[in-house]
């Protein structure tokens, strides 16, 4: 037998071998190979399935498989305390109701819900600047986090969501928490602003406890999380736009000690209307998750 | 130039060998969503078969049968007659149990008697309460020659040397008589002068006429009760929580328990959920919820609720000894239907009373709502060795039973002032109130008494009312 022809037959049952083995690793799901976990058939289909439903996709995403874990969460007692220090030092006067407590100063008030969700009223408001419907988004934006800061009144990795305006001079800047650039949509900071003043805050601020990361596991395609939300929504009967799709983390919230949260598809429809799809489950995220009787405790 | 090629293409091959070999030997498997390979196989105890499922409420020994000179019921009076009352994890018990449910599996309809025998002249030396009822009849292991009946007691009845039983049904209040083999009176015959009542309290029959004559309310006694007529000493127990296997019940609640998210508590309770059904689990109690599942219907027999409440109990921490199921029954709500099952944990004849009961709630969806709260004595020592039951010595007497009852009017009086009702006294006896805190909890003696449907706990000795809140 000469060299060229042992070549060969080891090609042969080299190649063989090979097809195998990778027979083995990759089968049933050859899919993952192209490294998409949503094919452009897939997102023509979803697509045609939404403006079925009067939906319109006006928003980009990350077709690539992607994995997440769960993320456990405290309530941020630091910045509660730093807050609230603030109230206290100034000799506001504290009443206690069932299921939240008031920190009350001529100026304003803190509301501190049991559930861990902290309000501020002004009751004059706080002058921000003139005309301030009309400023840029990014001048106002800088304004409003320069006083919140100053006030101690800003949680740490923050970022801005959105602006929602309407005709009456009112504002609302949408802040939400993030860990290492990934949202925790459950953490959110809300800015009230109405004829140029800031009227309200409300914070709901977590403290970030660990990754599980021993859960870690592929989340459902963003395709599949706008097929449930739509079956769950059902048709619309007026023309709705899906502004924005994101992979984060959301809960409702809870007067507990720590808790885990999934994460979520964030779905916002026609810039303002939020859903949080579970990226594990395919299920809508409700407020609690806890079942009704054994909130009863 | 094709040599070198076949080489090139050669090496190629065998490197992308090797590193698929490495890949699928020790490369990470792609992180999966699908539940598929997450189902575990998952050992949970066996359910009880029927015959272990249902047992007597109680029984009641009459003290005449074991004297010398035997009267009839005719001869005695209520007040002359006394008792013996052996409940679930009292010695004495499980042998007569065992006895009667062994001659039901016996007895078909062959035996059933063509005549009333005289009751008058007999003796109803020994009563099994059945609640909840004791199935009987076809597909049953009891009474196969008769049709389908749900027993409420079944009394025995000597007269002179033959046995006869009598058996009562529950919903019509139908009775059948059945007459004894010798061999079977004989068997009977032994286990009751077996069974041992030296050290045992006798107990009075509560009638109306006996309510009349001690109380000056009217109190109408609907259901058999029993109360001890003589000293009674109990004492404080030490106990310790049912220790659960959570690993294990997680797996059983959830198909893929990873999906499961965890919130622990301000109290250090842990609640799992995956948003739809949730477990909460703290150091003494366990709460399963699914509660979509609420809204169904039930068209499950009583007979097919008793295998399935076997199951759930077996399924959600297991069946411990001396844990009586103690209600079974169809409940409404709205235009859903749902068997509630509820179980008590006895402790020498005496039941625990607990802040959360032992209770399924299911329908023919399955189980909608679940709780789990048993604690046991601490009788067991560092050496893994029983400790000494104490003396009476050592024990507390209990104040007698119409003081009790008397200071549970007054409470129940109190809850209500100045409505006028007329009383139903339904249930009094003595137990443990299961008190103190997490970490050492205590079973302190107590009288139970259930006037109108309000349950009333009376610390045994000082008569102090304990509330549900002091409950654990």
């Amino acid at each position: 037998m000469n060299l060229g022809r042992a070549k060969l037959i080891l090609i042969i049952a080299f190649a063989g071998l090979n097809i195998f083995l990778g027979y083995q690793l990759f089968w049933p799901d050859f899919g993952r190979l192209a490294n998409v976990a949503v094919t452009s058939e897939e997102l023509e289909a979803t697509e045609r399935m939404l403006e079925d439903n009067n939906y319109i996709l006006d928003a980009s995403f990350d077709r690539s498989p992607q994995t997440s874990d769960f993320l456990t969460v405290s309530p941020d007692q630091n910045f509660r305390q730093k807050l609230l220090y603030q109230f206290i030092k100034s000799g506001a006067a504290v009443e206690e109701t069932d299921d939240a407590t008031y920190y009350r100063l001529d100026e304003k008030t803190a509301v501190v819900h049991l559930s861990g969700l902290i309000q501020v009223f002004y009751n004059k408001g706080v002058f921000l600047a003139e005309d301030s419907v009309n400023l840029e988004e990014n001048e106002l934006k800088s304004q409003v986090e320069e006083y919140l800061q100053d006030n101690a009144l800003m949680p740490e990795e923050l970022m801005f969501d959105y602006l929602e305006k309407n005709e009456d001079d009112f504002i609302l800047l949408n802040y939400y928490q993030a860990l290492d650039k990934t949202p925790i949509f459950a953490g959110q900071l809300k800015v009230v602003i109405e004829s140029d003043h800031i009227k309200a805050i409300e914070v709901y601020s977590l403290q970030p406890v660990e990754r599980v990361l021993h859960r870690e596991m592929e989340v459902i395609s963003p395709t599949e999380a706008l097929s449930n939300l739509v079956t769950e929504l059902g048709a619309s009967t007026d023309k709705r736009v899906i502004k924005k799709i994101d992979l984060g983390y959301f809960s409702g919230e809870y007067d507990a000690e720590k808790w885990d949260i999934p994460p979520v598809w964030r779905i916002v429809l026609d810039g303002y209307q939020k859903y949080y799809i579970n990226a594990f489950t395919g299920n809508l995220e409700k407020d609690t998750v806890i079942p009704e009787q054994l909130q009863e405790h | 130039m094709i040599e070198q090629l076949k080489t090139i293409i050669l090496l190629i091959l065998v490197a992308l060998s090797l590193f698929l070999t490495y890949q699928l030997w020790y490369g990470q498997k792609p992180a999966e969503l699908s539940a598929d390979e997450v189902y575990e196989h998952v050992d949970v105890e066996k359910p009880r078969p029927l015959e272990e499922t249902i047992t007597p409420a109680r029984i009641v020994l009459t003290d005449e049968v074991l004297t010398d000179e035997v009267l009839t019921d005719e001869e005695l009076t209520d007040e002359e007659k006394g008792y013996f009352v052996f409940n679930e994890g009292e010695h004495g018990f499980d042998q007569l149990w065992e006895e009667l449910s062994r001659l039901l599996k016996e007895i078909n309809n062959d035996f059933l008697a063509e005549q009333n025998f005289p009751k008058e002249k007999a003796l109803n030396c020994l009563t099994f309460y059945f609640n909840p009822v004791m199935p009987a009849g076809e597909d049953m292991p009891w009474l196969t020659g008769i049709s389908n009946e749900s027993i409420e007691n079944i009394k025995l009845y000597c007269l002179d040397d033959s046995y006869w039983l009598v058996i009562n049904e529950a919903e019509h209040g139908a009775e059948q008589q059945l007459l004894l083999t010798d061999e079977q009176a004989e068997r009977f015959r032994e286990i009751i002068s077996g069974v041992s009542t030296e050290d045992d309290v006798v107990y009075t029959f509560l009638t109306n006429e006996l309510m009349s004559e001690l109380f000056e309310q009217e109190l109408d006694v609907r259901v058999p009760i029993y109360v001890p007529e003589g000293e009674v000493y109990m004492e404080k127990l030490s106990l310790k929580a049912e220790d659960l296997d959570r690993r294990l019940l997680l797996k059983n609640t959830f198909v893929d328990h990873r999906l499961a998210r965890v919130i622990e508590e301000k109290d250090g309770g842990l609640i799992y959920t995956d948003g739809e059904k949730g477990l909460r689990m703290t150091d003494v109690s366990l709460e399963y919820s699914y509660p979509r599942l609420e809204e169904g219907q039930t068209s499950l027999s009583y007979n097919d609720s008793l295998h399935q409440c076997s199951n759930l109990i077996s399924y959600y921490g297991g069946w411990p000894a001396n844990l009586r199921l103690e209600k079974l029954a169809l409940n409404a709500r709205g235009r859903s239907f749902y068997y509630i099952s509820e179980w008590m944990l006895y402790h020498e004849g005496y039941p625990f009373y607990t802040a959360l009961p032992t209770r399924a709630l299911y329908n023919d969806h399955g189980l909608f709502h679940f709780t789990r709260s048993l604690f046991f004595p601490e009788i067991i020592d560092n050496n893994n060795e029983e400790w000494d039951i104490p003396h009476n010595e050592e024990r507390e007497p209990v104040t007698g039973w119409d003081e009790a009852l008397q200071a549970a009017l007054e409470v129940f009086t109190g809850w209500s002032p100045g409505i006028e009702l007329r009383l139903r006294l339904e249930a009094m006896n003595l137990g443990y109130a299961v008190t103190g805190s997490n970490n050492a909890p205590q079973g302190v003696p107590v009288w139970f008494v259930r006037i109108n449907g309000e349950e009333i706990l009376l610390e045994a000795d000082t008569l102090q009312l304990i509330s549900k809140e002091d409950l654990l």
